[in-house]
């Protein structure tokens, strides 16, 4: 019966897909469009990337800054792929000639890249020549939640403030592809806002 | 021997302890990894994961994989409650299964040809078997979602696999674009099972409860599983240490 259920399901999905299709039959067209920002307070990633990471210590269970992998245009992108989608699409608005960062004013779209398990495609808003936020259009949902939960502790289950030791293993268990997919996109992202 | 390559979109390293064909083992693996990106991919027009979606080819045609691939995916959706899904905007795309499945069978091929002392990482989704170059149980860091060149954790385990799912750590900049939530709850859950095919699923499927995940494989017989949440916070079941000790 299940099986019968599941055939109906991806039979169905087959129809949904091919209209789809046909309304949007180029999923790796690079929407990009360049907009005066109107983004400045909301975030402040453009602090946490040019420093180092702060992750933490195995005493003080704060919250840490993201990594700043991503800053570099020029760094963990794929050959062959994405950088040249926004060339000559990035002109910044009047404000942003006359700023000292090394962006442009601007919001810049990156293009969709493989992350196997989908898209991943980001936004960069660009504000006073810094990076200021990090949008996400396109994202697997296959690992990301919708759901609402219970958030009651559950005695037998231990927590501790993680630690950030060096990575002196054989091997790493972790979430890279997906990763390395945000900085792909990101990167394509900031060449086009670059000055 | 160790060797990797990007297969699948993904890095994928084989290592292969003290035997003088490592290097032909190694290529195997490589080669099945690559067959089953030829078969299962969602990007690639000639794939028949894309056949399927475009209404190609029907349930009386499937290959023998495939209809495996989803006995697997209604079996999965039935054991999570529905949290394992395969259809994503109206398009079937099995990844989340295919992968571990894939690693699992690629194990697979090292253990028929008599190899004990190996690991196969593809995209931090790890299968372990036996002992490293230097005798010792093989060492896994879980990454620390914070730090990615730092490890957040480390296990020690003799054989078995080992997933991790996760996010990226934006904090409250990370949102889920089918409905526009923030996803703040968990950035990273790893899972260690008796194979990677299990892990994995459970991994993936865990993931998307959110904090309820490292309860729901606290359930699970044979499994162990390390949450970390938006604040750094590492949440581990109750069977967790025996992997936190060095063997």
């Amino acid at each position: 019966m299940r099986k019968l259920l599941l055939s109906f399901f991806i039979t169905g999905a087959f129809g949904a897909y091919i209209v789809s299709q046909k309304i949007n039959p180029d999923k790796f067209v690079v929407p990009v469009s360049v907009n005066t920002s109107q983004n400045n307070a909301n975030s402040n990633i453009a602090d946490s990337l040019p420093s180092n990471a702060k992750a933490p210590t195995t005493s003080t269970p704060t919250p840490a800054k993201p990594t700043p992998t991503a800053v570099n245009t020029n760094t963990n992108t794929r050959p062959g792929n994405g950088m040249m989608n926004g060339n000559g699409m990035g002109s910044g608005s009047g404000a942003g000639m006359m700023n000292q960062g090394k962006f442009k004013d601007g919001s810049y779209v990156g293009p969709a890249a493989d992350a196997y398990y989908g898209y991943i495609q980001v936004k960069a808003i660009v504000s006073g020549g810094k990076l200021t936020d990090v949008q996400f259009l396109q994202y697997p949902n296959d690992r990301s939640t919708s759901q609402s939960i219970n958030q009651q502790a559950t005695p037998y289950l231990r927590s501790e403030a993680i630690a950030a030791q060096s990575a002196n293993v054989n091997i790493i268990s972790g979430a890279t592809d997906t990763s390395m997919a945000f900085r792909e996109s990101l990167a394509s992202a900031l060449a086009q806002a670059a000055n | 021997m160790k060797q990797q390559q990007d297969i699948m979109g993904m890095p994928i390293t084989v290592e292969v302890v003290g035997r003088d064909d490592a290097a032909v083992l190694i290529k195997k693996v490589f080669d099945y990894f690559k067959d089953v990106d030829e078969k299962f991919s969602p990007f690639k027009s000639q794939s028949e994961v894309t056949k399927i979606n475009n209404g190609e080819i029907f349930p009386g045609e499937y290959s023998d994989e495939m209809k495996q691939v989803l006995d697997l995916t209604e079996k999965t959706w039935r054991e999570t409650n529905g949290y394992f899904e395969v259809v994503f905007n109206g398009q079937f795309n099995p990844s989340g299964l295919v992968k571990g499945w894939a690693i699992q069978n690629a194990a697979q091929i090292l253990r028929r040809a008599g190899v004990k002392n190996f690991y196969i990482n593809a995209g931090g989704d790890i299968e372990v078997g036996g002992k490293n170059e230097a005798d010792q149980t093989w060492s896994v860091g879980i990454r620390n979602p914070f730090a990615q060149d730092k490890v957040a954790k480390i296990v020690y385990t003799a054989g078995g696999g080992i997933a991790t799912s996760g996010t990226y750590l934006r904090g409250e900049h990370i949102y889920n674009p089918k409905n526009g939530a923030a996803v703040n709850e968990i950035v990273s859950l790893t899972v260690i099972g008796p194979n990677i095919f299990d892990a994995d699923r459970y991994a993936t499927a865990a993931f998307a409860m959110g904090k309820k995940a490292i309860e729901f494989i606290e359930k699970l017989i044979g499994f162990e599983g390390y949450m970390i949440d938006t604040q750094g916070i590492g949440t581990m079941t109750s069977g967790f240490d025996k992997y936190s000790i060095k063997q």
